[in-house]
């Protein structure tokens, strides 16, 4: 029986790739850090590693803080009203409630300006979410996800619409939303686009 | 039909044609050429019962579809892991369905050996048989030398003359 059960065994190999050959950081982790059952998602870059390889999460050092506050919001520099983006590239530390930027519409807009804006980030972590508000701090608009998220396959995205004018000041919360795998992906890095347009 | 002895078949055979009268063999004759007996033996395979042709076959052809089952397991296998196998990043996400189609790559290659084996035993267990419950093999010998051949003389009845022959008998 045990050459039997040797001879099966190789003609399995013969037949090739019984059982799936996934090579350490060839995925990136799926939602909530999912990763094939042998491997771990890895905070550093969002890929499933192998148990033991993984590393702590850390953000760019260039990251704007302290931004968790109206007041301390940073501020995204070529938002304009010509259907062009303007961008911010940052980040949410392990357990930063929030990061906030700020925003203004050149003066030279005329009429109704229609604002798209979208946060994308990775889906293997925390997902995040936008508000916007006026320089008076009035509620303006709360973002969705998006119906296409676009871009690579690990990213997810929220999106929201807005109505401003010229010469209005906004700003804007980058906040963590909905499960944070109990604490082990309670962070993310994100890109906030703003295009302002006519309606 | 039952044979006759070869020397009454020819003298009968000589009478047939009307070559010579009724005739008696003389039984007191000297024997000529004697050589000496041959014995010739022939061996045929022996002949396998239906019965065991029929189990014997059965084993076989059920290993060989149990195989045939097998290797339908392992190429669904094989199929399921090359979807999710990859040695590199190439922006894939992994997702739930990939981790199914992981699990189902398990099953069925576990599956794949099970009745590869199976199949496996069946195969060698019928070979196995067939040797073991080979016919034994049929001699018969034919004894073929020729023991006596004597002289034969007939007379002919209506003339002066007579027929020789000569009649042997194995």
């Amino acid at each position: 029986m045990d050459v039997v059960t040797r001879a099966a065994i190789a003609a399995c190999l013969v037949a090739a790739a019984c059982s799936p050959e996934i090579a350490s950081g060839s995925y990136y982790c799926g939602a909530q850090g999912l990763c094939p059952a042998d491997q771990v998602c890895n905070p550093a870059d969002g890929t499933c590693v192998l148990d033991g390889e993984q590393s702590a999460f850390a953000c760019p050092t260039l990251e704007a803080e302290p931004d968790n506050t109206p007041a301390q919001a940073h501020a995204v520099p070529g938002v304009n009203c010509l259907d062009t983006a303007a961008s911010d590239v940052d980040c949410i530390d392990p357990g930063d409630p929030a990061d906030w930027l700020s925003f203004a519409l050149p003066t030279a807009c005329t009429g109704a300006v229609s604002l798209q804006i979208k946060v994308s980030f990775d889906a293997a972590f925390q997902p995040l979410q936008l508000a916007l508000t006026g320089s008076d701090g009035t509620a303006l608009a709360t973002s969705q996800p998006c119906a296409s998220t676009g871009g690579a396959g690990n990213l997810a995205s929220a999106c929201l619409t807005a109505t401003g004018s010229g010469g209005d000041d906004f700003d804007l919360e980058v906040s963590p939303t909905g499960s944070d795998c109990g604490g082990a992906c309670n962070f993310n890095t994100y890109t906030v686009t703003i295009v302002g347009g006519a309606p | 039909m039952r044979a006759l002895p070869c020397g009454i078949g020819f003298v009968a055979a000589l009478s047939a044609v009307g070559i010579g009268a009724p005739a008696r063999a003389d039984s007191s004759a000297p024997s000529y050429i004697a050589p000496p007996a041959r014995d010739v033996v022939v061996e045929s395979p022996g002949d396998r019962t239906t019965e065991n042709q029929l189990v014997i076959g059965g084993i076989a052809v059920v290993g060989v579809g149990l195989g045939a089952l097998g290797l339908h397991y392992n190429l669904d296998a094989r199929d399921d892991s090359n979807a999710v196998s990859q040695s590199m990043l190439t922006g894939r996400v992994w997702s739930p369905a990939f981790q199914a189609q992981v699990d189902a790559a398990h099953s069925e290659s576990t599956k794949a050996i099970v009745f590869y084996s199976i199949g496996g035993a069946a195969v060698i267990a019928a070979a196995v048989a067939y040797i073991a419950t080979e016919p034994p093999v049929k001699r018969v010998v034919m004894h073929t030398g020729v023991a006596h051949a004597r002289p034969l003389v007939l007379p002919v009845q209506s003339g002066a003359g007579a027929v020789a022959g000569a009649v042997w008998t194995w």
